[in-house]
């Protein structure tokens, strides 16, 4: 664009800047965000003030709430057990399904992205499992195969163990059904990955070809270092989901045995809706947000020491 | 020579086949419980769960898809599927086309804000829907959209979080010396965005494409607390009513129309998983 | 430029996706109007306020001529009710068609009705309450409807009754008193239903063993004994509220009252029996217990014989049966010895009740009225909810209904000879105390808790939870 006359029609000059401030990334950057800011004030906002508000009083819903001040919190870190015994059910829940999942999804992305007569019918499958994720087929169905004379048992047999274990009554094995499910259910993560790898560029690994790298040394110093945007996405949604985990734990076990499986959020669902005490299942909430937003805050800031953007070199 | 290259030919087939066969049991057992419940949904209703551990129907019913195609209190399945058509493929359209543009603004732009704006983004992600359900329907009423799809389809034309997210990562991905070469060619901030970037993030647009319909087709909370008219009932809620704890659940009709929406699902994955891969091979950059 | 281009696209596509929603709910519109316009036409002429108890066939099928709506004060206005309830497709369906026959009799009426799963049920009424749009009948339950009442959401039902608008001269009083509170009444029910313990009338006979309409604690230990001993199938005993209640009960005291004060004298006797049941060799192994759902019909441990009784209610007994996939028999649950008093009661599966905020109580009253005491509804319901409670209308049902069915209306008439009064409606808390009762018997089954220390510590906890729930 020529910028260089100074002089010219008025007119001719506001445009001009008019066009070119639109055109500068302060604003532009605004303009594109734009829907976003829209929703986020319209749909979100309000709602989100509410919940926040209503946390600091009591609320039965069906009728008006009463200010309460700070009691619900008060009452969640200093008086309630339970508290405690979810939030470490529902840590426990990630700190294992969350890391197994993302490996099960990288390896079988590797296993997947050559693109052979079959593939897209092998991708199509292996995501299948988390199409029917929150529905009651697929709760019937775990209930069935971990039960004392189920399926999972039945093929432990066949490998000559005793293959009598109450899987889902045990309260040290019961939220183990609940890991392997999420575990079970990796496709959107393989799908992303499949993306990530697919970004790769092809002339990378020729060079490295040329330079004489061997499987593993491509797989280290190119397929793991391009791939850390796409890893960082995943284990920081992963670990959003985890922590928000829901029917998994409400359809298929309920909490059993003895509230061993009863993770977080349904324990603050059962506040707001069994026990009516919305304003306590807000404070809840509001508490795993400030959780998962400082370890997201961590994870952010420190991406720096691991993550590799190629835009950013 | 000959022998050598024959030897690699025949190494290469063994691999191929290895490779087959492997990831073919592993497909068969990932999919052993999708499996069980297609063909238990061709079994007698009230034995399904008795006769779980046989995989094979004894008898073969086909009574449970015309029964399941009955619906509900006269409304025929098919107008859910149609329902769960409309609303996941809006949605999907806005979900994407929102997504991509917000994703450049936050991926490539500078602006005053832009750290606070993305905390919001991430923040509206962290909050369970429980808890703004309420509040959200209070606000829907007042707006008069109770009843209807608007609460369900609009906000997704505004942006959804992790599509967001995924078009930020992606474009990240991409080297400036693309659009330092389009500046100089007198590209404007949103030329770049149509021209080298959007057709350069394919793939995380045809995976937003995927998961926003999918998310939508599984979504049952929202149709459950905004929809009051059975007629506008979608796939996903309908199914969880032939299921009542106290009076009894036909779980031969609900599996079988289970297995009926998986294969829209699937045929959309299968068709679009292709751009996926045609995406990129290569994303121009010379070494 | 590029970007106009693209949000003139999105503005377009926003438009048609509103054009669609409007489409759809339009069509939806239409479809119903044309329903009701079909109805009407080949509506007849009986006056859609009926207070007869049973409007016989006879009247259904008349083609009067024209006169339609006749001068019936106030019967020549449109008005629309909004019916919501939970339900499966059976019940789904019926009731449908139900609401399509008052329709049809009423053709100034017209029903919008919605129906949800059961799961789902509470979160969308309590988001319509406090939306302010709560239907004009809905259905409720007796562990709801104290909490509902308390804050004034259900509509006093009293002056229907008396003006007669709801007819309750074939309704015994007790079935209305189990919707009133505080002398006044705000729901009715939809069926009776009476706790059952159901069990395998093949296994028992095959153990030689005869089932009593009722046994003592001590007789039913005899009993599993002798069924494991000669079968080897094992005993289910319960961990829910119902149990508790009952136990209370028969030692003639009144479960609520006691947790309110922190007494744990029922409570105590309660988890006792659930420790001494749990350690005898007959009773099913608690993991066994825990990977079963007691409270979903297809899971529950008499299905696949890993027990050969089970604790449910009455109106669970067709399904149950179904499941099962073969013949089962009903018995009361076992009194404890030297019971003070019958712990056997007559329940409500549901209610109806009209919400505070409905404009048209006098119209959701009438369809109360004809939905209880109609005949020709009732053929339609099939006692899906329960055993009608308009004793007409229960005989007329009983008559069409299969063996299994009658099986339940049996069990209920022997029943309703002996129940004493249904203790009042559950107070607010109720919830977190059931789960509290849950946990705390699996622990006792485990072995974890000791049945003493366990009853004293749910007593005073439940004291604080009721105090809490009430206090607002």
């Amino acid at each position: 664009m020529k910028a260089d006359s100074a002089a010219g029609v008025k007119a001719v000059k506001t445009k001009k800047t008019f066009t070119q401030k639109l055109d500068t990334q302060g604003v532009a950057g605004y303009v594109f965000i734009l829907p976003f800011i829209i929703g986020f004030l319209a749909f979100l906002l309000v709602p989100m003030i509410m919940s926040l508000v209503y946390s600091f009083t009591e609320y039965d819903i069906l009728r008006e709430p009463t200010f309460i001040g700070v009691a619900n919190y008060i009452d969640m870190f200093t008086n309630n057990a339970k508290f405690w015994d979810v939030l470490q059910v529902t840590l426990y829940y990630v700190v294992f399904s969350v890391p197994l999942r993302l490996v099960m999804a990288l390896l079988v992305a590797m296993l997947l992205v050559k693109s052979t007569k079959l593939s897209g019918f092998y991708r199509a499958v292996f995501y299948l499992p988390s199409i029917i994720g929150s529905s009651v087929a697929v709760a019937l169905l775990w209930k069935r195969m971990f039960a004392s004379d189920g399926v999972v048992n039945g093929v432990i047999k066949l490998f000559g163990g005793q293959g009598n274990t109450a899987w889902l009554g045990r309260g040290d094995t019961a939220i183990w059904t609940l890991i392997i499910l999420a575990i079970w259910q990796f496709g959107s993560s393989m799908l992303i990955f499949l993306s990530g790898l697919k970004q790769i560029p092809v002339s990378l690994y020729e060079a490295a070809t040329v330079d004489g790298a061997n499987g593993p040394q491509k797989f280290w110093s190119i397929t793991l270092p391009m791939l850390t945007p796409t890893i960082f996405f995943n284990l920081v949604n992963q670990l959003i989901n985890g922590f928000m985990a829901f029917t998994q734990s409400y359809i298929i076990t309920g909490g059993a045995p003895r509230d061993k499986t009863l993770f977080y959020t349904v324990y603050m669902y059962k506040q707001c809706f069994t026990y009516n005490k919305l304003g306590y299942g807000c404070a809840m909430a509001w508490f795993m947000v400030i959780l998962v937003g400082l370890i997201t805050l961590v994870l952010f800031k420190t991406q720096h020491l691991w993550v590799h953007y190629e835009a950013e070199e | 020579m000959t022998n050598k290259k024959v030897g690699a030919a025949r190494k290469r087939a063994v691999i191929t086949v290895i490779y087959h066969v492997f990831t073919l049991i592993f497909a068969l057992v990932m999919i052993y419980p999708l499996i069980w419940m297609i063909l238990s949904s061709f079994k007698d209703s009230n034995t399904i769960l008795r006769t779980a551990s046989q995989l094979f129907p004894t008898k073969w019913e086909f009574s449970n898809y015309t029964t399941g195609m009955k619906g509900f209190g006269g409304i025929r399945f098919s107008n859910f599927f149609r329902n769960s058509f409309v609303i996941s493929g809006l949605s999907m359209i806005g979900a994407t086309i929102s997504s991509a543009i917000v994703g450049y603004g936050f991926a490539r732009c500078n602006f005053k804000l832009k750290q606070f704006w993305f905390a919001c983004m991430l923040v509206a992600m962290m909050l369970p829907f429980q808890v703004i359900m309420i509040p959200q329907y209070i606000m829907f009423k007042k707006m008069g959209w109770i009843g209807t799809y608007l609460p369900i389809i609009v906000p997704q034309w505004f942006g959804q979080g992790f599509f967001i997210f995924l078009n930020v990562q992606f474009i990240r991905g991409i080297p400036y010396d693309l659009d330092e070469a389009a500046r100089i060619d007198g590209c404007s901030v949103y030329g770049i965005f149509t021209k080298i970037i959007l057709p350069l993030i394919k793939p995380s647009l045809v995976t937003s494409a995927i998961f926003s319909f999918m998310w939508k087709w599984d979504d049952f909370m929202t149709p459950l607390l905004f929809l009051s008219n059975p007629e506008q009932y979608p796939v996903s809620y309908a199914l969880k009513l032939f299921a009542d704890p106290s009076a009894g659940s036909d779980y031969g009709a609900m599996f079988a129309m289970a297995t009926l929406s998986l294969v829209p699902i699937f045929i959309i994955f299968l068709t679009m998983q292709k751009y996926l891969v045609e995406g990129i091979a290569s994303t121009g950059i010379k070494g | 430029m590029k970007r106009k281009i693209l949000a003139l696209t999105l503005a377009t596509a926003m438009a048609m996706s509103l054009a669609a929603c409007g489409g759809s709910s339009t069509t939806a519109a239409t479809k119903a109007a044309a329903g009701t316009t079909k109805a009407a036409a080949a509506t007849t002429a009986a006056a859609g306020t009926t207070k007869a108890a049973a409007t016989t066939a006879a009247a259904g099928t008349t083609k009067a001529a024209a006169a339609g709506t006749t001068a019936k004060a106030g019967s020549g206005e449109q008005v629309t009710l909004n019916l919501i309830w939970w339900g499966n497709q059976t019940r789904n369906d019926v009731t449908k068609k139900a609401c399509d026959l008052y329709m049809q009799k009423n053709p100034n009426v017209k029903i919008n009705v919605e129906f949800t799963d059961w799961t789902g049920y509470w979160d969308k009424l309590s988001a319509m309450a406090a939306g302010g749009n709560l239907p004009d009948i809905i259905q409720q339950d007796y562990a709801y409807i104290t909490q509902w009442h308390a804050s004034n959401q259900l509509a006093d039902l009293s002056e229907f009754i008396k003006s007669g608008t709801i007819d309750t001269k074939k309704i015994p009083q007790s079935v209305i008193d189990s919707g009133s509170i505080g002398g006044k009444c705000y729901a009715i029910s939809l069926g009776s239903n009476a706790p059952c313990m159901t069990y395998d009338k093949t296994i028992t006979d095959q153990a030689g063993v005869t089932i009593p309409d009722q046994m003592t604690m001590d007789e039913f230990d005899k009993v599993c004994q002798t069924i494991f001993e000669k079968t080897g199938v094992k005993t289910f005993y319960s961990n829910d509220a119902t149990i508790l209640q009952t136990t209370a009960r028969s030692l003639g005291n009144d479960i609520y009252g006691e947790l309110k004060d922190g007494k744990d004298t029922s409570t105590k006797v309660f988890f006792n029996d659930c420790a001494t049941i749990a350690r005898k060799p007959y009773a099913v192994a608690p993991d066994i217990l825990a990977e079963k759902n007691a409270e979903v019909v297809e899971t529950k441990p008499i299905i696949d014989k890993t027990s050969w009784n089970d604790f449910a209610f009455s109106n669970m007994f067709i399904a149950t049966s179904k499941a099962a996939g073969r013949n089962l028999a009903m018995t009361m649950f076992p009194a404890q010895n030297g019971a003070k008093q019958q712990s056997m009661y007559l329940k409500p599966s549901q209610f109806f009740s009209i919400s505070e905020t409905s404009k048209h109580k006098e119209e959701a009253a009438k369809f109360i009225n004809w939905f209880t005491n109609d005949v020709d509804c009732n053929l339609i319901l099939m006692g899906e909810r329960g055993i009608p409670v308009n004793s007409d209308v229960a005989a007329a049902v009983k008559a069409k209904v299969d063996d299994v069915n009658k099986q339940v209306y049996d069990y209920v008439d022997k029943v309703s000879k002996v129940a004493t009064p249904i203790d009042k409606p559950d107070p607010a808390g109720k919830g977190e105390i059931n789960d509290l009762l849950k946990t705390t018997v699996e622990g006792i089954r485990y072995g974890e808790l000791k049945a003493d220390k366990a009853a004293a510590d749910f007593a005073s906890q439940s004291k604080t939870i009721l105090e809490k729930a009430a206090s607002k």
